[in-house]
């Protein structure tokens, strides 16, 4: 998708006056933080394996190539076939003739973040194959032909009021005819849609949560099932993921597992979680013919070494999102790209350029409650602001804030002078009250902290 | 294709600041994957079966507990009952043995649309999770766990296992099947305002028949 991460300040103004978006963050923000505490509560070992989660990762980081190439043999050896892709477009060329080469006219898809990263739908749609989303989340923004806005609950940001109208206008084709205004009617409705979408689909595409070096495998956990459906029931089942999705062994995987959706959404394990392991055997009943991993890189492997490799341990739980204060005030869209908050706004600079991105940085306010909850206590304030310190450098000419700055020196350097204006200042704001310069600041109370301490002083 | 994965691993090892691993290396890596280790696991209370029971509760899964395996298809008629679904199921292939009522019709085979009621075997249950473990394999195609709207699992006693690495371990003694679903709960969504309602592709209803 096209970025418009360039004009996150626009976009953030529009979104603080969406009602319903702000509805919609008002209802979800105690919804995930609430849960997640609870669940997290329970588990006394939870800092543990948290710990231990963080010691696997960068020993799979450290030895990459190593679990790649182990992972690939295995793929083959339970047979199917391991494609690599250094780019989204190389990712979509290869998915799209996977695709051509078994005719395939239609696609289900499970939910997956590396398939928008890559831009896969407009790339299948362009070589004229159907897609559709069957993540319920998914299939409604795919309607809407919006972006995700949350990175597990993509369609967060809608009300039911404009899902029912999004079915209305979408379902007529198939025979639904009526508005529907219940949530279980709308639930009911799109799965009658998706059944005879996900047997008609030649082709199954899923992300993955986890690649298994030790089996070959690829693991995902889903509540719905829609990922199950999609990697069962077409002949052909393609798995797309980026290398660090990478961990050694099944004993590993138990350890994240425990992470993962407690961080997400305060489950101790999501309804479904799924291990692919190969095409169907010759004696299975059901299942898919064909098995297709595809390894996309897209700037990892540089990552790898530079100053953001810690970037590289995310398991794209969402926590950092639900807990993060500007996340919460602007919704995910206002990101203008795949990711949204926190880690958004590390991973979008750092893929698209910061010269397309430079806002994003800037889009915290460094209170650390999103490494505080991250399971892989990713230090993400940290990598915001060395985003920021390059941003900064990258800057030839003075910023406008660098200028008020300088403009600022001159007074702190000179403390009488300081001192004075201060006090002046002071007393006029006190006088003029709210501004009206669209927040509202509290009144100074008419007297500086240094006047106001002096007095103190002298009393005692 | 092959240009991209040198080009990837070549990336990965300039960036890791070295070269192809030595043997030495690899032999400590192969070595670390065979060893299965099985790192922290939350403490669980003795009484596995009160802790799956409770779980499963919190899942919103249904349970019934029997003695022995005959009583099998008498807990499956009353879930019919219960549930006022038609007697036609469609079966895992390991229960063909058991004493069905001649009347009823049952099919083995891949799940299909129409199908509404499934009953599968566990290869395991996860007493720290509530959670039930399926292979894939001729008797229990994959399907049968995702398409009909009512699944039924058996779960004998002997195969509770405390955490999820005892099915690992007994998961390595055959081969790996193409699925393996660990399934806790039934099927479920929050994707329209937050609202948690069940059945959204897979089973509305997930009941388990602990066999004693």
């Amino acid at each position: 998708m096209k970025s418009t991460a360039h004009i996150f300040k626009y976009k953030t103004k529009i979104a603080l006056k969406n009602v319903n978006l702000q509805n919609a963050l008002a209802r979800s923000k105690s919804h995930f933080i609430d849960k997640r505490r609870a669940a997290v509560n329970a588990l006394p070992e939870f800092n543990r394996l948290r710990q231990r989660a963080c010691e696997i990762k960068e020993h799979t980081l450290a030895h990459l190539d190593f679990y790649l190439e182990y992972f690939e043999t295995q793929v083959h050896n339970s047979g199917g076939y391991v494609h690599w892709a250094d780019t989204p477009q190389a990712a979509c060329e290869q998915i799209v003739s996977i695709c051509q080469a078994t005719k395939a006219q239609r696609v289900t898809k499970g939910k997956s973040m590396i398939s928008e990263e890559i831009a896969l739908n407009t790339a299948l749609e362009l070589n004229g194959i159907e897609v559709t989303e069957t993540d319920l989340g998914e299939y409604i923004i795919q309607l809407a032909k919006e972006p995700p806005s949350h990175i597990i609950a993509p369609a967060v940001h809608k009300t039911r009021e404009e899902i029912a109208n999004l079915f209305y206008e979408h379902h007529q084709k198939y025979g639904f005819t009526k508005r529907l205004s219940q949530i279980p009617e709308l639930v009911s409705e799109a799965r009658k849609v998706l059944r005879k979408k996900f047997i008609s689909a030649d082709v199954g595409i899923t992300g993955a949560n986890f690649l298994i070096a030790e089996t070959g495998s690829a693991v995902i956990v889903t509540n719905e099932g829609n990922g199950d459906l999609t990697n069962t029931l077409p002949r052909v089942h393609i798995v797309v993921a980026s290398i660090e999705k990478v961990l050694p062994s099944l004993e590993d995987v138990a350890t994240f597992l425990r992470l993962l959706a407690r961080s997400a959404t305060g489950q101790e394990l999501t309804s479904y979680t799924s291990f692919s392991t190969g095409p169907r055997r010759p004696e299975d009943l059901d299942g898919p013919e064909e098995f297709h991993v595809v390894l996309v890189d897209n700037g990892r492997s540089e990552m790898l070494g530079n100053e953001f490799h810690e970037m590289l341990r995310c398991i794209r739980c969402g926590a950092c999102l639900n807990h993060c204060p500007i996340y919460s005030a602007v919704g995910g869209h206002a990101y203008g790209w795949v990711y949204p908050g926190p880690m958004g706004s590390v991973l979008t600079p750092l893929m698209l350029g910061l010269d397309k991105a430079s806002s994003l940085p800037h889009a915290s306010t460094l209170c650390g409650r999103c490494e505080e909850v991250c399971p892989m206590q990713i230090p993400l304030p940290k990598l915001l602001r060395q985003l920021r310190v390059k941003h900064y450098q990258s800057q030839g000419k003075a910023s406008f804030v660098g200028l008020g700055l300088k403009f600022w020196a001159v007074f702190a350097k000179r403390p009488r002078i300081y001192h004075f204006m201060t006090a002046i200042i002071i007393r006029l704001f006190a006088r003029l009250g709210n501004l009206g310069i669209g927040r509202n600041l509290p009144r100074p109370q008419g007297e500086t902290f240094m006047a106001a301490w002096k007095k103190r002083q002298a009393k005692s | 294709m092959n240009q991209a994965r040198q080009k990837i691993l070549q990336n990965i090892r300039h960036s890791l600041g070295r070269n192809e691993l030595d043997v030495n290396t690899i032999n400590k890596l192969k070595a670390r994957l065979a060893a299965h280790t099985v790192h922290e696991q939350p403490a669980l209370p003795k009484d596995l079966i009160s802790l799956f029971i409770h779980k499963l509760k919190q899942v919103a899964a249904t349970l019934e507990l029997i003695p022995n395996a005959k009583e099998i298809p008498f807990a499956v008629l009353a879930f019919l009952q219960k549930h006022n679904l038609a007697q036609k199921l469609v079966m895992d292939a390991n229960l063909k043995n058991l004493p069905w009522p001649n009347k009823w019709q049952i099919a083995y085979r891949a799940a299909q649309v129409e199908d509404q009621l499934s009953v599968t075997t566990a290869f395991a249950g996860i007493a720290e999770t509530g959670s039930l473990v399926l292979l894939s394999s001729t008797a229990s195609p994959t399907t049968l766990n995702f398409v009909p709207e009512n699944h039924i699992i058996v779960l004998h006693r002997k195969n509770l296992v405390p955490h999820i690495e005892a099915v690992w371990m007994r998961l390595r003694a055959q081969a790996m099947p193409r699925s393996v679903n660990i399934i806790t709960g039934p099927s479920r969504t929050a994707d329209i305002e937050q609202t948690i309602q069940l059945g959204a592709h897979g089973p509305r209803r997930l009941h388990v028949i602990l066999v004693n």
